[in-house]
């Protein structure tokens, strides 16, 4: 049976794709005299085609390329541009961050702001580096981010030169705000919604999710696979 | 440079071309991974029309998305993951109409037009169906991929990004319990 043994790696080679052409000649060879292993190399070679067969599709893949690109050729002209989010610069953008900063100072003059009425994002802080500013729904102060401030549902959060923060989602999903950005946090029950204002945002979704939504002065992306990048310039 | 290495540098050429403005060529694309994606959709929800629906849907959704796809040669697994998502809305969407649970799978269609498949009866194709949905989701991808899709193992572990030792395992231990749930086709088909 030791004999054998070599054979049956070969046998596994075959069924992971990467059967060597010289192996081939040399399971070939043995399979004549050995039951066994022709036994093995023929069911393997049968379930890999009863496999591939019983997934015919009813049409064809000329047929299917035919369909999916009449569809993209039927939507509007603004949603057939698969690069959408390779934005062009935001003239307003040194203006809104000039008003931010403005108004942070104002709010440090003001009375600590508590939250009140406010519903709790199942974010919480992950990593912070230097300075990120908050602001929640309720309030038009800017305050400074802590580590272990609570997120709420509809926060704006600002990224200063060389700041970021990370959002865990849990404990598989993460959510990178880089430096000089502005995110604004929508969360319903239905779906999840990040309009990135600004800045770079990095998305590492380890777990199931339902609809997540990115979007942007210049459009919106959904979040289909795990793990994403968007810039606005 | 292997035959992998090769249709692998093809496919970002043509991503790349897609990206440039070539519509046309993301045909290809559709033609290449088509039969892959559909069988990964029908394993997922065991409805025919809904998994071309799926299929289509996913294939649009990385056309317009295609720009966030950050490594070009990733395509397969990233199509695989939009697949995966789509199928996950759709049964959020039905769930009431819809039971997934495969106690109720007498419900659902046979699938795969048997006039494409002379060797296999409608009867045996859905065998082998009901088999393959019975693994484990990453498994059912894996044998997906390898058998229906055509990638190596190496290429798989790549497009999924996990590490090659852990789809190994995968794949054996998911042909370990196709060979013994499908043995009597096996045997049909073998005598």
């Amino acid at each position: 049976m030791n004999h054998c043994e070599q054979y049956q790696t070969i046998i596994e080679s075959y069924l992971e794709g990467e059967l060597k052409e010289s192996d081939q000649i040399l399971l070939d060879k043995h399979i004549q005299h050995c039951a066994a292993c022709r036994d093995e190399f023929q069911k393997a070679q049968t379930l890999a085609l009863i496999i591939g067969e019983s997934f015919q599709p009813g049409r064809s893949e000329e047929s299917a390329a035919d369909s999916v690109l009449n569809s993209i050729a039927q939507r509007p002209a603004t949603d057939k541009s698969h690069s959408f989010l390779t934005f062009g610069k935001i003239a307003a953008t040194l203006i809104m961050a000039a008003g931010l900063l403005l108004s942070f100072h104002a709010g440090r003059t003001s009375a600590q702001w508590q939250p009140n009425n406010l519903t709790q994002a199942p974010y919480t802080i992950q990593n912070l580096r230097g300075t990120v500013l908050v602001r929640h729904s309720n309030s038009e102060i800017w305050q400074s981010l802590k580590a272990e401030s609570a997120v709420y549902i509809d926060d704006q959060f600002l990224s200063t030169p060389g700041a970021q923060v990370t959002f865990a989602v849990d404990e598989n999903s993460f959510i990178d705000l880089k430096e000089n950005s502005m995110l604004e946090l929508h969360i319903t029950p239905d779906e999840t919604n990040l309009h990135l204002i600004r800045g770079t945002l990095d998305a590492d979704l380890g777990s199931p999710h339902g609809p997540f939504f990115v979007t942007t002065p210049h459009g919106q992306a959904e979040a289909l696979g795990t793990e994403f990048t968007i810039k606005v310039d | 440079m292997d035959t992998t290495e090769h249709l692998q540098l093809n496919e970002t050429a043509i991503i790349e071309r897609v990206l440039g403005g070539d519509t046309q060529a993301y045909g290809m694309i559709v033609k290449r991974y088509w039969k892959m994606a559909l069988a990964i959709a029908y394993a997922k929800c065991r409805n025919s029309a809904t998994a071309e629906d799926i299929a289509q849907d996913s294939f649009l959704k990385a056309y317009c998305h295609l720009s966030t796809l950050r490594d070009r040669s990733r395509f397969a697994g990233w199509l695989t993951k939009i697949i995966h998502q789509e199928c996950i809305s759709y049964h959020r969407s039905q769930k009431a109409s819809y039971p997934i649970d495969s106690r109720n799978m007498d419900h659902f269609e046979p699938v795969f037009a048997a006039k494409s498949n002379p060797g296999l009866s409608s009867e045996q194709m859905d065998f082998v169906h009901r088999a393959i949905k019975k693994l484990p989701s990453h498994m059912q991808e894996i044998i997906i991929m390898r058998f229906v899709g055509g990638l190596p193992l190496k290429q798989i572990a790549e497009q999924i990004e996990t590490k090659y030792g852990t789809v190994r395992v995968w794949l054996h231990r998911a042909y370990k319990l196709l060979k013994e749930e499908l043995a009597p086709i096996l045997e049909e088909v073998q005598s």
